[in-house]
């Protein structure tokens, strides 16, 4: 998104300070910084305090400019360019890389991720036929436990009824 | 006291005597000397340490499974599921900021899945592979081991998102499901992620086809620019102000450790992330698919507590709230944590106050012994 106040970079950067200043100022007017009170050694704890506050105000400010700025069109234009130039980058390197590779007969990343692409392939198919082949025999089970109660209910209807290995295998 | 000094606070500070900078000076000494100690206390620091044993591994993926003095109180176990960015360790990352010895002090058998480090030959593994397939034999090996029908599943940020998928594929295996900071509603634009993964901005394919993986260097750089002040400037600030304290450099050198321990997430799994949630808000809408299966968040109907930071940058409340709406539970619970999106698990306040209260929802909701 897009914020309206990077029209004006100057007036943006004079904004940002100002209102830094002002919140500095205030977080020191607050803490009550005594203006002699470091003639002693040790520093008067109402200067610590206002040293502090003055960091945290400093603190928060520049972290809400960073904020509004890393929302703004310049910066998500700049991210943008920065994004493609690496890429660029990165993709001219990997062409020359894999040149040279090429013209010293090496095998390349390419050949080795085909290998590992037809090897998953491999594995999927594999998977799916261990999948099907675990459907069927489960329905073999469950039609052989089905029989198998039938049967026992036929010849006994007092014996309780059987499970099939498979729900067994179940916890 | 001139009138000047006064009325204008800066004013004071401008009397430049010795004796002010005095302390400043001393302070800096003191620290200076102090800096072997803390070279050799952040030596010593080792995360991750509560004794595990691996039950279960496919590819890179491990299961860990933790061991505890304390007797189990609970039946149900617990499967911890961390983001496919940085290591799972955060949730153990010292003793007394572990999640894991939270639940195992709770009486809880708790295992955490470890994804591991994908390389490029795992550029081609997709949301499907991770949920349909590793999720799913993940619990599959726990309830088997455990000798249990339902495990608890607990996902953080992006191991939220997974899980909540996983459930509403899997919904008979999940006895209870905790979400932790976990994004599901990508429809509020004002998030900083949102607005830098904008199609118009951002072109993920391009990303993806030149690096085949997303790159850990530039997914910490990006996590890192969402507070800059905080992770460049403050967190030094802080170090320098603080070095003296032991327990503090401890924290602090585990926390660097982990936040500089990144890895590469699998660039097809990057790719449709960004796009089908970040982009496109598919989940929420009940229109994402992985491989054929569309993932319907109302299927959820185990009881489920949605954990949220307030102070968190990188899954707003606003990404994470909806879920509770979106399943079909009828037993859901939010709570939300005055914390950021790592102080949910790190933070001493959340090992005090948010913790105990997770521990007895989960207990309540349990299989007892």
């Amino acid at each position: 998104m897009a914020s309206d106040a990077s029209a004006n970079p100057t007036e943006q950067i004079s904004r940002f300070w100002t209102d830094m200043m002002a919140q500095m100022g205030q977080a020191a007017a607050h803490a009550g910084m005594p203006g002699g009170a470091t003639n002693g050694r040790q520093p008067a704890p109402a200067y610590d305090d206002a040293a502090k506050s003055m960091q945290r105000a400093f603190f928060d400010a520049m972290a809400k400019y960073f904020d509004e700025f890393m929302r703004s069109e310049q910066f998500l234009e700049h991210m943008k360019q920065t994004m493609d130039q690496s890429i660029a980058m990165k993709k001219m390197m990997d062409d020359f890389l894999i040149k040279t590779q090429t013209t010293m007969q090496s095998p390349v990343r390419g050949d080795v991720e085909d290998l590992a692409h037809l090897l998953r392939g491999i594995e999927e198919r594999l998977f799916d036929r261990i999948d099907r082949l675990e459907n069927k025999v489960a329905a073999v089970e469950d039609r052989q436990g089905a029989g198998r109660d039938a049967k026992a209910s036929g010849a006994s209807r007092s014996e309780k009824s059987t499970t099939s290995p498979r729900n067994a295998k179940k916890r | 006291m001139t009138n000047a000094t006064m009325s204008n606070p800066f004013m004071s500070m401008l009397p430049p005597t010795p004796a002010m900078f005095m302390p400043t000076f001393e302070g800096f000494v003191e620290r200076m000397a102090a800096m072997p100690r803390v070279m050799e206390t952040a030596g010593k620091v080792k995360v991750g340490a509560t004794p595990h044993d691996v039950i279960y591994s496919e590819d890179k993926l491990r299961v860990l499974h933790y061991q505890s003095d304390i007797p189990k109180a609970h039946a149900t176990p617990l499967v911890l599921c961390f983001a496919l960015v940085n290591r799972p360790y955060i949730l153990d990352l010292l003793p007394h900021k572990s999640v894991v010895r939270r639940f195992l002090d709770a009486g809880f058998d708790v295992f955490l899945v470890d994804w591991g480090e994908p390389s490029q030959n795992d550029r081609h593994l997709t949301i499907e592979h991770y949920v349909c397939r590793y999720m799913h034999n993940v619990m599959s090996r726990v309830a088997e081991f455990t000798e249990q029908e339902q495990v608890s599943l607990l996902g953080y940020c992006m191991g939220g998102t997974l899980s909540a998928m996983y459930t509403s594929l899997h919904p008979e295996m999940v006895k209870n499901l905790i979400l932790m900071a976990a994004p599901v509603d990508w429809a509020e634009r004002d998030a900083l992620l949102v607005q830098w993964t904008d199609p118009k901005y951002y072109d993920v394919d391009a990303i993806i086809d030149a690096y085949g993986n997303a790159p850990p260097h530039v997914l910490q750089g990006a996590f890192a620019l969402l507070k800059p002040m905080a992770n460049f400037v403050e967190k030094y600030v802080g170090f320098y102000e603080r070095m003296n304290d032991e327990k503090f450099v401890e924290e602090f050198t585990a926390m660097e450790t982990w936040g500089n321990d990144n890895i590469p997430v699998a660039g097809e799994t990057f790719r449709q992330f960004v796009k089908d949630c970040f982009q496109k808000n598919l989940l929420s809408q009940g229109k994402m698919k992985l491989g054929t299966k569309r993932i319907d968040l109302s299927n959820i109907t185990c009881p489920v507590l949605n954990l949220m930071a307030s102070n968190d940058h990188l899954v707003t409340c606003g990404q994470s709230a909806p879920f509770n709406d979106l399943v079909g539970s009828r037993d859901r619970k939010a709570i939300t944590f005055r914390a950021g999106h790592i102080g949910l698990s790190v933070s001493s306040r959340a090992h005090k106050e948010l913790w105990p209260n997770v521990c007895e929802w989960l207990g309540e909701r349990s299989e007892k012994i």
